[in-house]
């Protein structure tokens, strides 16, 4: 059992929470203009962190606010926990250009990668 | 317009006693309202409509005896109020608010509350909830929404040991969770001698170990 800071509400049991994923994954503006691994890869590929990790968490079972958690994916720990829309208070390396994983649709041939019939 | 064949969902029920400990019963159709606005376009309309000061604070509630505002979320509370007052309320304060983006639904009919006093109605209460229900934590005027065992509940601090001779706690349940909170707060009150409920279907309060 862990408890949680809900930006919103202060601290809680982690029963009144949900987890969401990954944070800071913007949907891409012009959906259409994607190959269907650039799609696969927006929809399914996660950074798989270890370490610090931002990540979207739901309050469900109190104010059913979504808001954004820096965990330490190696001990579990909260480091932080901040409302949607800001900027995370440190930085994680899943947000730092370059340090990603490549773009699939670049590195692997198109059905290779599972691009789909079009 | 209250139809008069209207059933509460704890009906079936009658009011348990557990000594001087703990007394439970359902406080049937009282008005509840939901509301959703910005604070700021809200706070002035909902003093005019109910007389009650909107809470901006987590875990707080505006009591009175007409109306309770409780703090539900950052844009969100509930009004709760007398049997039969929510959509008089409703109406009032969907007219204050015209023009300003916002959303008002009598949710009296999904919902039912659950009284409970008594001097020990704390310890019996920290057995199914995970926050801290010290009366210096929990006094008077202290609202959340939580988890009740399996259920999603409102827990309100009416009255506590310095307003009144024993507290007094508000659950406000869903309709469809309302018997097995029942039967689940009747459970934990085994220890001062509440009597046993059985859930309607007899399904089982606890998860087989
Ligand atoms: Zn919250």
């Amino acid at each position: 059992m862990f408890r949680i800071r809900c930006p919103y509400c202060g601290e809680r049991d982690q029963i009144e929470f949900g987890y969401g994923g990954e944070a800071h994954i913007a949907r891409p503006a012009d959906p259409d203009a994607l190959s269907d691994a650039q799609w696969a890869d927006y929809v399914f590929m996660r950074t798989n962190t270890k370490g610090l990790f931002a990540e979207r968490w739901v309050h469900s079972a109190g104010c059913r606010r979504w808001f954004n958690a820096l965990r330490d994916t190696a001990t579990d720990r909260f480091v932080a926990t901040y409302v949607i829309g800001e900027a995370p208070p440190l930085p994680v390396p899943q947000l730092v250009p370059g340090d990603q994983a490549p773009d699939p649709a670049e590195a692997i041939p198109e059905e290779a990668a599972g691009g789909g019939q079009r | 317009m209250i139809d008069e064949r209207r059933v509460s969902p704890l009906a079936h029920r009658e009011p348990l006693h557990a000594g001087d400990f703990a007394h439970l019963a359902e406080d049937a159709f009282r008005g509840i309202v939901m509301v959703r606005a910005a604070p700021i376009h809200l706070a002035a309309p909902l003093q005019a409509v109910t007389g009650r000061t909107l809470p901006i604070r987590a875990g707080h509630a505006d009591l009175g005896r007409r109306c309770a505002v409780l703090w539900l979320g950052p844009d969100e509370w509930a009004i709760m109020t007398a049997p039969d007052a929510a959509a008089q309320i409703t109406q009032e304060l969907s007219a204050e608010l015209t023009g300003y983006h916002h959303q008002i639904v009598d949710v009296s009919d999904y919902n039912t509350v659950l009284t409970l006093r008594g001097s020990r109605v704390r310890e019996l209460l920290a057995k199914l909830i995970t926050i801290d229900l010290h009366p210096r934590h929990f006094a008077r005027g202290t609202g959340v929404s939580t988890l009740c065992g399996k259920a999603q509940v409102w827990l309100v601090c009416r009255e506590d040991e310095t307003s009144a001779r024993e507290p007094l706690f508000e659950v406000v349940v869903r309709r469809s969770m309302a018997d097995y909170l029942w039967c689940l707060i009747a459970d934990a009150g085994r220890e001062w001698a509440m009597p046993v409920q059985d859930p309607i279907g007899q399904v089982p309060l606890h998860m087989p170990v």
